[in-house]
This record gives structure tokens, C-alpha cells and sequence, in this order.
């Protein structure tokens, strides 16, 4: 409209500036008549919209109007600046219908349930959308020229209107909410869902930007009462392991319908936080109650300890498993060792539990470090558990250790055979472990199945703390092995040493290793002694072998006097000269008790070859030559063989009592009485031509096993007297309660020692005037 | 019945060939114990027989005659010092050298 105003003086210019120029037409501006009133021709085109809108909200009648003339209609209005008019009469007239029709749709249903009150407002939005295309369309140009530079837009004015009056009317809102609600409550019920109304109210919600606001607090709100309610209900229920099972399936569910439904991912995270909340961590004290957790592991349950182990490492607590775990290994360890009945199968035992409960760790744990630590400590608390029991002879000695060195000896003299088939690996491992860890045992002899048993042995024993009692009952065993030659593999023999050398030390060791060179060398000189006899040309009809030890390293045999028969005695002393010649300075001290020879016999029913001790070779050569009822009584054998009554009743004993019999004792029973007498045996007989009887001086007798226990207790003494005066010799003065400390510090190595073990200590020391004590209760060193 | 006796595993332990209730002179141990800077007794810790017949840790008489003011003496008897066995490792020279039979001059 300023165009025409100043193009009117341009034209007046103009024609003073060709004055002379010839006439010209002038075409006058076309003025266009402002013919009708802008707000009568708003009022009559609105009227037509009007008509048109009506149509479309209450659907009176089929559309009969043109969109497109509508259109252009809104168009006209917009150029003529009525945007703004036009903007308000439409708030207005959807305001109304919004506020009237659809409202009241709502409204009738309030006196019913609250999913109903959701269904009609679904039902109403779904309506109103259908109604907004049209709106949409007709006033297309309303929204793109005038309201969206405002940033407004229809659309979001529909919604606005739509939510203001019916969404947020007081009465309406609450219900709308809790009928969707209520909706995700029939789902946890596991009622039938209607998923489809969830779906489109969930829609509905989300298009209307409610929520966030409106509808995730409540939803919220109402998990939390239900996962409440649930956790108590469930906790106090049902089984420990029925609740992890239940309480993981709950939150894979509301996962689901998280998923399904496509609620917002601020709402699977506080659902997720909600449940992890009441489910773990609140209820912690539950899954880890000691009682249900043992009863898992007594069960060995690996899955359910696993779901267990992921369910509480949800929140980060698996650790606190730790307690119960430890608690659990510790009373069951405990029973094991102390288990005074089922002494002999204590290794065993304690080597599937072992087995059982890394399976757990690895398996179920996840190899969890803390619990791995846990389990360890536990370990190692109650194999050095001490009791003074009638099994260690009354001292503090550690079982454990005396019993792995016995189950080591079983390994080594039996070999892969000796193995107990529960430790059979191959049956019970779990086929996961086994494909990840096992790969390169698949194909495994005997010689990697004798050391991995070692290795798992020696993972027992490195638990215990007092090695000493494992060293001698080992030292002994295996001085057994070794002069008996009873060891079933050498290489085992020295695959064993060498662990026990990484394990403890060479200063361990060194005396064991001192055993093996001894017989080494022991075989050494019988080659040259034996070559040496060849060239001289001197035969025997005894074939000796010497075994000679360095006394120190072996464990200490008393020597047992004995009436040597002459013809072993010729060809020993022979020998004893011949070392005495090579070894200046040396001599022999012959172990009879030690000795074992095989002798061909010729019985009644055929000929055999025994392999029997020395004393029982003794006394049979004095049956040598004898008719069968000639009687041979127990004096007589007492005076010709030397030997003292207790060897000579074990010898006879296993001679006549025992299973293969070469001799009848009379009367029979299994006592030998020095009124006895005996005969041979007549119907002696085998299956096999060579038989072994010397196994009496295998086994190890009650009285060496006290003798064992004992020396190692008095060793310790020793020990711990060393580490006194030690400690005296640095300080001078000490007081009491420090000196004990001192001395269980200095001898850990060897387990704890036992604080009245200690005093005992002192005062023999004080008695041996190593120290005194003072008269304000300190000791001091006397030098 | 007859029994004969084909083989024999006879089982011994030496020691040193010395009265058992005698000490070495110098560090007051019994003969089959250590000197007394060693561990382990037997091989490792030998004795050394003079020709005064007085005997000794090796290890006890080699830091004695190492002293000046031994003058190279038996410790017990003030005679020279001289080691028995030297002659009696050259009698017999298969003798395993592991007992390092000792000369008199150590140094």
C-alpha cells in the first residue's frame, strides 16, 4: 500500500525534466477499490470455516466443502493481516469442541474403572487426531506463514488444547494415568494384557509430552510398591536359590515390557535401579544368609551359585559372599580334618573339596579375586587347625601334613593306580572348564596323571604351616621306598623333589636329595664291588647288595641286635672290609632291621620264591632241613635269632597269622605266646611262584608313628628354645608378653606355636641357666 | 623244606670310625655332628686324622692352621701338624674324591 503513494510524485518529476519532449501517454496506476471491510469479509469467510469445522467435529454430514477453497480462503484472510483473528477464532472454536464434546466423552465414563476412563480418552485422542488432518489441511497456510515464525505450530496448539482441557482436568488425569497403570499391574499379575490400549496410551502419552511428567513418576511409584511387596513376600518364601531364579526372571520381565512397549530409556533405568534396589541390595543379608549359601554348596550347585554370584554382581556386592563362603569352607574343612574316624581318607577329601570348590570359584564365581582370597585364607585357616588328640599322640602336631606325605607315598608307590577314582579327572569336571583348561591333557599316560595328582597335593600342602611334620613322615616314607625299591616311577620320585625344592627351599630338601645320592652311589659301589669279586674270581652264591647311607640324612633306626646267619655274615663283613679299604676313616653300622633278601623255599607242595624281610629269612633258615611235625618252639627261636621278644613276635606273627601262612603256629591264634611252638606249613601254596611277605616291614607300626609325631614335637621344642635364646642374645632384656611375641614371630614358618608351649620353653632354659628372670618379671640372657 | 638265601639287601650307615662318646678337639662337637659352620654333617664335613693321632673337624683344624699363631701345631699335643690320611688316599687313589681328602698345606 506505500507503492502508491510515492510513485505519484515521481511521475510529477518527471515531466519538468522533458519539458520538451513530445506528449506522452501516461498510463494512470490501476487502483484497486477497496471494496468490502476487511473484518466482514474475516466474518464471512469464517463462516464458511466455520461451517466447514463443524462438519468435521461432529460429523453431521459427509465433508461437502472444498479443502481447497477453504484453504485459499485462510490464504485471503492471512494477506489481508487477519492471521491473528483467525489464530484466535480457531483457539476459540476447538477450545470449545475440545472442552464440550470430547470432554464429556471422557467424563461419562468416570463412574467406571480407570482403564476405561484411559480406553475413552485413547478413543477421544484418536478422534481428535483424525479431526487435526483436517484442520491441518485447511489451515495449512496459517501454520506455515504465520505460526511457525512464532514459533508455533498448529499442531502443537491441538495437543495443548487437547491436553490442558481433558488430559490435565483434575478429575481425569489420575485416572487416565492409573488405568495405564493398572494395565502394566495385570501384566505383573500375569493377567491377560490388552497390549494393544498399553501400546497406544504408552503413544499417547509420549505424543502428548505427558510422560515424562505425568506418567513415569506414577509408574514408577507403583514398581517400587510392587518390587517391595514382591522381594518381602519372595524373600521370606521361598529358597535362596528360588529367589535369585525369581527375582532374575522379574527383572528379565519388566526388561521385556520395557522393550515391548517402548518406555522411555530414563524409565528402564530407574526400573532397573528400583529393582536392583529392593531385590539385592536391600535383601543382601538374605542372599547372603549363611545357612541357604552352605546349603548351595553342599550341593554342590554350581548354576544356582552362579545365578547367585551374576545376581548380586548386579550391584557390585558378589563379594559379600566372602563371609559366608569362607565360613562355610572353614566348618566343613575343619570336619574333615578332625574327622578322627576318617583319618586315612582325609587327603582325599580334602582334595574334592578342594577340586569342588575351585570348580565353584572358577564356574559360579567368575574367578572372583576377592573370593579367591577367600578362599584361600580359608584353606589355610583350618588345615593349620591343631588338636591335641590321640591321633597325633598328644602333641600339636598338624595332621594334615602327615597325612599328604602319606597320601604322597601312596602316589609313588602305586603310581597312576594308586590314584582314588573320585580324582579321576575326567569325571567330574564341568565340560566348560575342562574345554578351556584341560586342551593339552587331553591326551595324558600315566606320568602326567601321577604328577597333576602331585601338583594338586602340593597345593594342599603349601596351606599348611608346620612342614616339619610333613618332612618326617615324607623323609620316612620315602627311605622306605627307596630300600625297599618300592618306588613305582623314579621320574615321579624326582618330580616330586624338585616341587617339594621350588616349594620350600633347597635347605628342605637337602637331605632328601642326600638320600637319593646315597643310593645312587650305593649302586655304584656294588658295580665296582661286584667286578672287583668277578676278577678275582670269587663266587657266591649270595648275591648282596649294600645299601650305605649317610646317617644324618635318613630318618634314625635303632639297631636291632640279631644273630646273623654265618653265610651273611661271611659276605658282609667281606664287604664292610673291602669299604673300609676304599673309605679311610669310615666304618659300617649294619641296619638288619632294614635288610630284605628273596629266598627260594621248597615246600611240601612246590618250590617258591619269597621276598621277605631279614628277620623273617632268619627264621625260616632255622626250619631249614626240618620235617613237617617237627616242632620248632619259641625259645628256641628267641636264642638262635637274637632278636629281642617285640621283633620276634612281629616276625612270627607275620610268618603264621597273617594271610599267606608258611608256618603253623600251635596252638593257632593270633597272639604269639612264648609257650608257643610251630611247624611248616604243609599246605603251603600260591598262585604265583614269587610272593612278597615282607609287607610287616612296610607298614609303619603304631609305636614308629608316636615315634614320629614325638621327635617332631621335641624338634620343635628345640626350635623354639633356639629361637629364645636368639632372641635374648640380640635384646639382653626382655619382658614377657614381647619375648612370646618375639618367639611366635621367629618361628611361624613352623605354624603358630601355642603360648603355654612357649612358657614351658622358658623355663627350661631357666633351668639351664640360659636365662634368668629378673625380679620386675623381664628376662635377660646369661652369657 | 629247604631254604636258601639268593639275594641279600643288606642295608648300612656309616659313620666315621672314631669312639662314640669323643668330640672334636676344637669346636667341642661329636665327631658325626658338623663343625661348626656346616649343615649337614657326613660328605660334606669331613674329619682330619693327624699323624699325633689327634682328630679333627676339617673345616675346625684348616681355620686353626690358618691362624699365625698356630705355627701349623696339633692344637692338643703342640706337635707339626700333619694330616694321616694323605698317605692313605695315595694307597688307594680309586678312592671317590669326593671326601676332598685334605694335603697339609693348605696354603
Amino acid at each position: 500500500m506505500s507503492s502508491p503513494t510515492t510513485r505519484p510524485k515521481k511521475r510529477k518529476a518527471t515531466p519538468s525534466m522533458h519539458a520538451n519532449a513530445p506528449k506522452r501517454i501516461h498510463v494512470k496506476n490501476f487502483k484497486l477499490a477497496r471494496k468490502i471491510d476487511p473484518q466482514a469479509f474475516l466474518d464471512q469467510t469464517w463462516q464458511k470455516i466455520n461451517d466447514a469445522l463443524d462438519v468435521v467435529f461432529h460429523k453431521q454430514s459427509e465433508i461437502n466443502f472444498s479443502l481447497e477453497e477453504l484453504y485459499h480462503s485462510v490464504e485471503n484472510l492471512c494477506q489481508q493481516r487477519l492471521a491473528q483473528q483467525v489464530k484466535e477464532r480457531l483457539e476459540a472454536k476447538c477450545r470449545t469442541y475440545v472442552g464440550g464434546t470430547l470432554k464429556e466423552r471422557v467424563k461419562e465414563t468416570v463412574g467406571r474403572e480407570d482403564v476405561d476412563v484411559l480406553r475413552a480418552t485413547i478413543q477421544v485422542w484418536a478422534t481428535w487426531n483424525h479431526q487435526l488432518k483436517y484442520l491441518d489441511w485447511i489451515f495449512c497456510y496459517l501454520d506455515r506463514a504465520y505460526l511457525v515464525p512464532r514459533r508455533e505450530s498448529l499442531r502443537e496448539l491441538a495437543v495443548d488444547l487437547f491436553r490442558s482441557i481433558v488430559f490435565e482436568h483434575p478429575k481425569l488425569n489420575s485416572r487416565i494415568v492409573d488405568g495405564a497403570c493398572h494395565l502394566v499391574a495385570l501384566d505383573r499379575a500375569d493377567e491377560d494384557l490388552d497390549r494393544l490400549t498399553l501400546h497406544k496410551a504408552i503413544k499417547m502419552f509420549h505424543d502428548m509430552q505427558v510422560y515424562t511428567k505425568h506418567f513415569e513418576p506414577r509408574l514408577l511409584e507403583l514398581s517400587q510398591k510392587y518390587i517391595m511387596e514382591w522381594a518381602d513376600v519372595a524373600s521370606a518364601d521361598k529358597t535362596l536359590s528360588d529367589y535369585v531364579k525369581g527375582g532374575r526372571a522379574l527383572i528379565k520381565k519388566e526388561k521385556t515390557r520395557v522393550e515391548d512397549f517402548r518406555l522411555d530409556a530414563s524409565t528402564q533405568r530407574d526400573l532397573l535401579r528400583l529393582l536392583e534396589d529392593h531385590l539385592i541390595s536391600r535383601k543382601e543379608a538374605r542372599l547372603t544368609n549363611q545357612d541357604d549359601f552352605a546349603d548351595l554348596l553342599e550341593d554342590n550347585a554350581v548354576e544356582d551359585l552362579e545365578l547367585l554370584y551374576t545376581f548380586l554382581e548386579r550391584r557390585r556386592s558378589g563379594v559379600k559372599l566372602r563371609a559366608a563362603f569362607m565360613k562355610w569352607i572353614e566348618e566343613t574343612g575343619t570336619a574333615i580334618v578332625f574327622d578322627e574316624k576318617e583319618q586315612d581318607g582325609m587327603v582325599v577329601k580334602l582334595l574334592s573339596l578342594k577340586r569342588q570348590l575351585d570348580t565353584i570359584w572358577k564356574v559360579a564365581f567368575h574367578r572372583d579375586a576377592d573370593l579367591g582370597h577367600g578362599l584361600r585364607e580359608a584353606f589355610e585357616t583350618f588345615m593349620n587347625k591343631t588338636k591335641k588328640s590321640s591321633q597325633t599322640w598328644n602333641t600339636d602336631n598338624s595332621k594334615p601334613g602327615e597325612m599328604i606325605a602319606k597320601y604322597v607315598d601312596v602316589l609313588l608307590r602305586g603310581g597312576a593306580k594308586a590314584i582314588p577314582a573320585q580324582l579321576n579327572r575326567p569325571v567330574d569336571k564341568p565340560a566348560a572348564v575342562e574345554a578351556v583348561e584341560d586342551n593339552e591333557d587331553l591326551i595324558f599316560d600315566e606320568d602326567s596323571e601321577v604328577n597333576s595328582q602331585l601338583d594338586q597335593v602340593l597345593d594342599l600342602f603349601r596351606f599348611v604351616h608346620g612342614k616339619a611334620v610333613f618332612e618326617a613322615f615324607y623323609k620316612k616314607d620315602l627311605a622306605r621306598r627307596l630300600l625297599m625299591g618300592r618306588s613305582a616311577s623314579a621320574d615321579a620320585e624326582r618330580s616330586m623333589l624338585s616341587r617339594l625344592k621350588t616349594e620350600c627351599g633347597a635347605g628342605f630338601t637337602a637331605n632328601l636329595e642326600q638320600m637319593f645320592k646315597d643310593i645312587e652311589l650305593s649302586r655304584e659301589e656294588m658295580a665296582s664291588y661286584k667286578m672287583l669279586m668277578e676278577e678275582r674270581n670269587e663266587k657266591h652264591s649270595l648275591d648282596l647288595t649294600v645299601n650305605v647311607l649317610s646317617a644324618s640324612a635318613w630318618p634314625t633306626y635303632p639297631t636291632v641286635s640279631v644273630i646273623i646267619p654265618p653265610q651273611i655274615k661271611t659276605a658282609t663283613d667281606k664287604f664292610e672290609r673291602h669299604y673300609k679299604a676304599k673309605h679311610s676313616g669310615r666304618k659300617l653300622d649294619w641296619k638288619h632291621a632294614l635288610a630284605h633278601c628273596q629266598i627260594r623255599a621248597k615246600f611240601p607242595r612246590g618250590a617258591k620264591e619269597l621276598v621277605v624281610s631279614s628277620f623273617q629269612a632268619i627264621v625260616l633258615l632255622l626250619f631249614n632241613g626240618l620235617n613237617e611235625d617237627e616242632h620248632v618252639d619259641y625259645n628256641y627261636l628267641k636264642e638262635t635269632t637274637g632278636l629281642p621278644p617285640p621283633e620276634l613276635n612281629r616276625t612270627l606273627q607275620s610268618l603264621a597269622c597273617a594271610k599267606l601262612r608258611p608256618l603253623t603256629k600251635h596252638p593257632k591264634g593270633r597272639e604269639i605266646n612264648p609257650t608257643d611252638s610251630f611247624t611248616l606249613n604243609t599246605n603251603f601254596t600260591d598262585p604265583k611262584y614269587r610272593i612278597k611277605i615282607n609287607t610287616v616291614q612296610l607298614k609303619e607300626t603304631a609305636a614308629e608313628n608316636k615315634e614320629t609325631h614325638e621327635r617332631v614335637a621335641a624338634d620343635r621344642n628345640y626350635e623354639t628354645q633356639a629361637a629364645i635364646v636368639r632372641i635374648l642374645k640380640s635384646r639382653k632384656r626382655i619382658n614377657h608378653s614381647e619375648l612370646v611375641a618375639e618367639t611366635i614371630k621367629a618361628t611361624r614358618s613352623r605354624g603358630t606355636l601355642h603360648v603355654p608351649d612357649i612358657k614351658r620353653n622358658i623355663d627350661r632354659l631357666i633351668e639351664k641357666e640360659f636365662l634368668e628372670r629378673e625380679d620386675d618379671g623381664a628376662y635377660s640372657y646369661i652369657a | 623244606m629247604k631254604v636258601t638265601i639268593k639275594e641279600w639287601n643288606a642295608v648300612a650307615a656309616w659313620r666315621w670310625d672314631m669312639p662314640d662318646d669323643d668330640v672334636c678337639g676344637i669346636c667341642r662337637n661329636p665327631y658325626d655332628s658338623t663343625c661348626s659352620k656346616c649343615k649337614f654333617p657326613g660328605d660334606e664335613c669331613p674329619l682330619l686324622l693327624g699323624e699325633c693321632n689327634h682328630s679333627f673337624h676339617m673345616h675346625c683344624i684348616y681355620s686353626w692352621i690358618r691362624q699365625e699363631s698356630s705355627q701349623e701345631k696339633c692344637p692338643m699335643c703342640r706337635q707339626p701338624f700333619k694330616s694321616k690320611s694323605q698317605t692313605a688316599a695315595t694307597a688307594t687313589p680309586t678312592a671317590e674324591g669326593q671326601a676332598q681328602e685334605p694335603t697339609t698345606s693348605p696354603l
